[in-house]
């Protein structure tokens, strides 16, 4: 039987490189269901959605393994890339919710791992937190079958998909995937179905030359989708490589706000580029702060009710309301 | 206070209650963009990071002339946390460090007193906590304790019968301290101490397992040049009584070692009540001579608490305000901390001048260096 869940499609006779699924009685089933590595509050600013119910409490949701090979990866003890085990508890979905409202958080979010190697179990989570009249979103590589990405779409209100190069063969070198194509494909699907904004990590002198046509591809799948440039602190099989050069980042990041006005560049501390500004007057409308790693906080909303600039009254992009509690 | 973050080859200045950047000219600031640019952390492991803490020291000694000088090393504790140390490792990193100290002291003229944040133990396994009905918070670094928040009627009985769980400490039995506000806001329900080695997974505990787990440790080890205490609380006073003689005085803490390790070292009591010294509080109470009943963290608290919007210090912890009882603020008195310790050197040592490494979450974000107004 072939897994179609991630476009790798492995055959599950066979050993499945992520190693999550399995097939039992015709069906394809999950080797370890319910079972995360992660279970922590976070803001949606940390995750980061700058244009998705600023500073929502969230519960993030986290498994392990991944159906791709980052040589740059963050979290690749997580991923059980390295020989260490990773630290994991099984929790029902029902438990989860519990810890989840009690907690004060209206929301889940999938992330530190590929949700794609998790989904049944992150759709059994997405159903019950719906019923409770939750958001449910997800980070993802992208690297889904189109199948899947239509259970995400229907399960999930928000998705960030990281764009890590629309170059192939920078896929197959760097991500151990073999299409950048798959990425684009879903791309252009998930913007339609929900609120869709997009990462890209920056791998100096591998992937920085590619911010303007990157913008141009975004902007022709929606104008207005928010991107991230995302200044990676490379680890795992990179862990030697050059930082992203800050001042050349910026100087493309303003670049390619002339063709996609909702990019941001961030992931350092104190980043001039992570505030929304209305693309037809220039008001500062979110103001925002990178403090940790991974992540903002928002510290000033100035947008109106309807999503429109209180000058000039252009609609911005903003899935939800701020909690400004 | 004004602070230069560093992230290399990019520097930034910003008023630390705001976060925002803020003006800041002369040559003070000029001053502290160089140091922030010549020092850029190359990490916690390896002899490279505490070459960083003493370069640190000297740029300190020269930019304020501090008589208070305050460094911390994170190096023996991180060494061995994720990965096993190689043969020699550990010995070198500490030897470095006590070397460093002791040339750093006889340079500047400083009494040292050197603190060892105690022992950790290598892992035996995690703590299994299924029945229980309330929400089991763990932390990203202290795993040997777990806080069970919105606790159930009969967890404090089923916590008390888990394997490997040596202490449970009730909230209730806080309120007789009278402790800070935030504290006992803070404090868990149920706060749950392991046994040696083992360690909790929970809400908010470290997804990247560790090999050892910090434990309570009833003795800290001690090295001192101004008088010995009987208590880690009685350092504070020996410093101030030190300093107040015209001595300039130089504290060190080192993380993750026991007392096998620091030479000439002797074991001096760190228990107050149920609780022993570590991480923040352990800190705090160095610099100030309180208790940990008066600082607004209590030793495991409340990850999920969201800061009053907008964020009052939004890079220093999850603190409302800087510790002001530090001997870092004391008026009249010239302070410096030096430290791989990350936000703890600013907020809680609080001198007059810091240098910081700006690590979250493990990822080197660059360097901090601060200085108060």
């Amino acid at each position: 039987m072939i897994c179609n869940f991630c476009e790798l499609k492995c055959d599950l006779s066979q050993s499945s490189l992520c190693g999550m699924y399995q097939e039992r009685d015709g069906v394809v089933v999950e080797s370890r269901p319910d079972c995360w590595s992660t279970v922590r509050m976070t803001l949606p600013e940390s995750i980061p959605m700058f244009h998705c119910w600023p500073r929502r409490k969230l519960m993030e949701i986290g498994g392990f393994r991944c159906n791709a090979d980052c040589s740059y990866c963050i979290n690749a003890r997580v991923m059980g890339m390295t020989q260490t085990e990773v630290s994991v508890m099984q929790l029902s979905p029902q438990r989860l919710i519990e810890i989840a409202e009690k907690t004060g958080c209206s929301g889940l979010h999938f992330g530190i791992n590929e949700v794609t190697v998790n989904l049944l179990s992150a759709l059994e989570l997405a159903r019950l937190a719906h019923a409770k009249g939750w958001i449910v979103g997800a980070s993802s590589n992208g690297y889904m079958t189109e199948a899947a990405a239509e259970l995400m779409a229907q399960n999930f209100d928000y998705m960030n998909i990281s764009l890590k190069s629309l170059s192939s063969e920078y896929y197959r070198r760097v991500v151990g995937l073999p299409d950048a194509g798959i990425v684009k494909r879903n791309i252009r699907y998930l913007a339609q179905r929900l609120h869709l904004e997009v990462t890209t990590p920056i791998v100096q002198t591998e992937n920085d030359h590619e911010i303007i046509e990157a913008a141009r591809f975004l902007a022709g799948v929606d104008p207005d989708l928010p991107w991230h440039i995302f200044r990676l602190l490379p680890e795992y099989k990179m862990a030697d490589q050059a930082l992203p050069d800050v001042f050349e980042l910026c100087r493309q990041t303003e670049q390619a706000r002339a063709i996609l006005p909702f990019t941001y560049f961030s992931n350092f501390i104190g980043s001039p580029m992570d505030n929304t500004l209305c693309p037809d007057c220039g008001e500062l409308l979110i103001r925002r702060l990178c403090s940790k790693s991974c992540g903002d906080i928002m510290t000033e909303y100035r947008l109106q009710e309807d999503h429109t600039c209180p000058r000039c009254g252009r609609r911005i992009p903003m899935l939800g309301q701020p909690c400004l509690d | 206070m004004k602070a230069v973050i560093d992230v290399r080859e990019w520097q930034t200045i910003i008023d630390m209650k705001s976060g925002y950047p803020c003006p800041f000219d002369g040559p003070q600031a000029e001053q502290m963009r160089r140091i922030a640019a010549a020092l850029p952390y190359p990490g916690d492991r390896g002899l490279a990071g505490i070459e960083w803490v003493f370069r640190g020291a000297k740029a300190a000694l020269a930019f304020n002339d501090p008589q208070w000088l305050c460094l911390d090393f994170t190096q023996p504790y991180f060494s061995g946390l994720h990965r096993p140390e190689q043969p020699g490792e550990r010995a070198a990193a500490i030897a470095a460090i006590v070397d460093g100290i002791e040339r750093l002291a006889a340079e500047g003229g400083f009494a040292a007193v050197i603190v060892g944040s105690g022992r950790m133990a290598p892992r035996q396994g995690m703590i299994e906590t299924p029945d229980i009905g309330g929400i089991l918070q763990g932390t990203a670094w202290v795993n040997g304790m777990a806080g069970i928040y919105h606790a159930e009627p009969g967890d404090l009985e089923l916590a008390r019968r888990l394997p490997h769980v040596q202490r449970v400490v009730a909230k209730e039995e806080m309120l007789a301290q009278r402790p800070h506000p935030l504290f006992l806001e803070q404090f868990p329900d149920l706060l749950l101490i392991a046994e040696s080695g083992w360690c909790f997974k929970g809400f908010y505990s470290n997804n990247i397992p560790c090999l050892r787990v910090d434990c309570p440790c009833d003795q800290l080890p001690v090295y001192s040049q101004i008088g010995w205490p009987e208590h880690i609380e009685e350092i504070y006073g020996l410093m101030r009584q030190a300093l107040a003689k015209g001595q300039k005085v130089l504290l060190a803490v080192i993380e993750g070692i026991d007392g096998s390790e620091l030479p000439q070292s002797r074991p001096v009591g760190n228990r107050r009540d149920w609780y022993c010294y570590g991480s923040y509080s352990l800190y705090y109470t160095l610099v100030s001579g309180k208790t940990f009943y008066d600082f607004e963290l209590p030793p495991l608290f409340d990850m999920t608490r969201v800061k009053p919007y907008p964020e009052s210090y939004p890079f220093s912890m999850p603190l409302t305000e800087l510790c002001a009882d530090s001997l870092g603020r004391q008026e009249g008195l010239r302070t410096a901390a030096v430290g791989s310790r990350s936000m703890v050197t600013h907020s809680i040592i609080n001198a007059d001048f810091t240098i910081e490494c700006f690590i979250r979450s493990l990822a080197n974000m660059g360097v901090m260096v601060a200085l108060n107004d």
